[in-house]
């Protein structure tokens, strides 16, 4: 399917797909979710980092090999990189506005 | 306005991008925390040494000493609480999703909670210990002079006990094992050798 050309929207859309498998990156500190985006139908894919929400290592050391917990689900944000019309000059997002979530497999 | 759940997406991603600035700011809440630990130190140390306490009576000197160390205990406690709630917790580490971000969100908020809380119960807790030490060290009652122990020989024979009494005629020996006991009466006469002693 094409893209299409739509208007910038802030929607959520319902993702009718099956459940995604993601790619992990080779160190396991990432995993990369490909996706079509429901609205517009532009290809992309968002890279999910394991992260530190408040930033710091810690007093400890914590061991690498701890995997925090896994999502089921992912929401992605549609970031197609096409100019779709009426998105805001401020917007820093390169999609449609669209967003949906994506059940993982 | 975006929908919340495309703000909890957006942010999970820009959070992505902000993991040095976040680590730098919640390293100098944790230095400032544990800077002020050291003042703690001070606070305890208020009481001065053994010198401070010499003059107590045993058990009061072992309860001030427990007093001070049950109360350095708690403000540490209370004041690593304390930073914790302020600056957030080390070593926290999620995969940057919406959904997840936003489970994360409000268990630290709860978390946040419980850790003012039992911060102010540690500092009080504390604080009222440390009191209590300063004044059991001020107003505890003092050690009781313990009357002193001789060795009496007269005539070949040997007694030892607590001098409770000397007149110029006799002297009266206390039981150092039975402090309750009656005296004992010793008739001073010529040639009899009066010793201090450490011990009957």
């Amino acid at each position: 399917m094409t893209h299409q050309d739509i208007n910038y929207q802030d929607r959520e859309v319902v993702y009718g797909g099956s459940p995604v498998t993601p790619t992990w990156a080779a160190d396991r500190q990432s995993f990369q979710v490909p996706s079509i985006c429901p609205a517009c139908s532009g290809a992309m894919s968002r890279t999910v980092v394991r992260g530190l929400p408040t930033g710091s290592k810690g007093i400890w050391r914590q061991p690498e090999t701890k995997q925090p917990l896994m999502p089921q689900q992912v929401t992605l944000v549609c970031a197609c990189g096409y100019p779709h019309p009426s998105r805001p000059k401020e917007s820093t997002e390169t999609g449609c506005g669209a967003f949906w979530k994506v059940p993982l497999a | 306005m975006s929908p919340p759940a495309k703000r909890w997406a957006r942010l999970a991603e820009d959070l992505e991008f902000d993991q040095l600035a976040s680590a730098r700011k919640l390293a100098e809440g944790w230095r400032n925390g544990l800077a002020g630990l050291t003042a703690l130190l001070a606070a305890v140390t208020v009481i001065k040494g053994p010198d401070s306490v010499a003059d107590l009576a045993l058990w009061a000197r072992y309860l001030v000493v427990a007093l001070l160390a049950v109360a350095f205990a708690l403000l540490i406690a209370g004041s690593l609480a304390a930073t914790r709630a302020a600056s957030g917790s080390p070593g926290a580490e999620i995969f940057l999703d919406a959904d997840t971000l936003r489970d994360w969100t409000f268990k630290e908020a709860k978390s946040i909670q419980r850790a003012i809380t039992r911060a102010t119960r540690c500092m009080l807790s504390g604080l009222a210990a440390l009191a209590l030490a300063i004044g059991l060290s001020w107003l505890g009652p003092g050690a009781q002079a313990t009357a002193p122990l001789v060795t009496v020989e007269r005539d070949g024979l040997r007694t030892c006990g607590t001098l409770l009494a000397a007149t110029d005629r006799t002297l009266l020996l206390g039981d150092p094992a039975q402090p309750d006991a009656a005296p004992q009466t010793i008739p001073l006469a010529p040639g009899i050798q009066i010793r201090a002693t450490n011990e009957c």
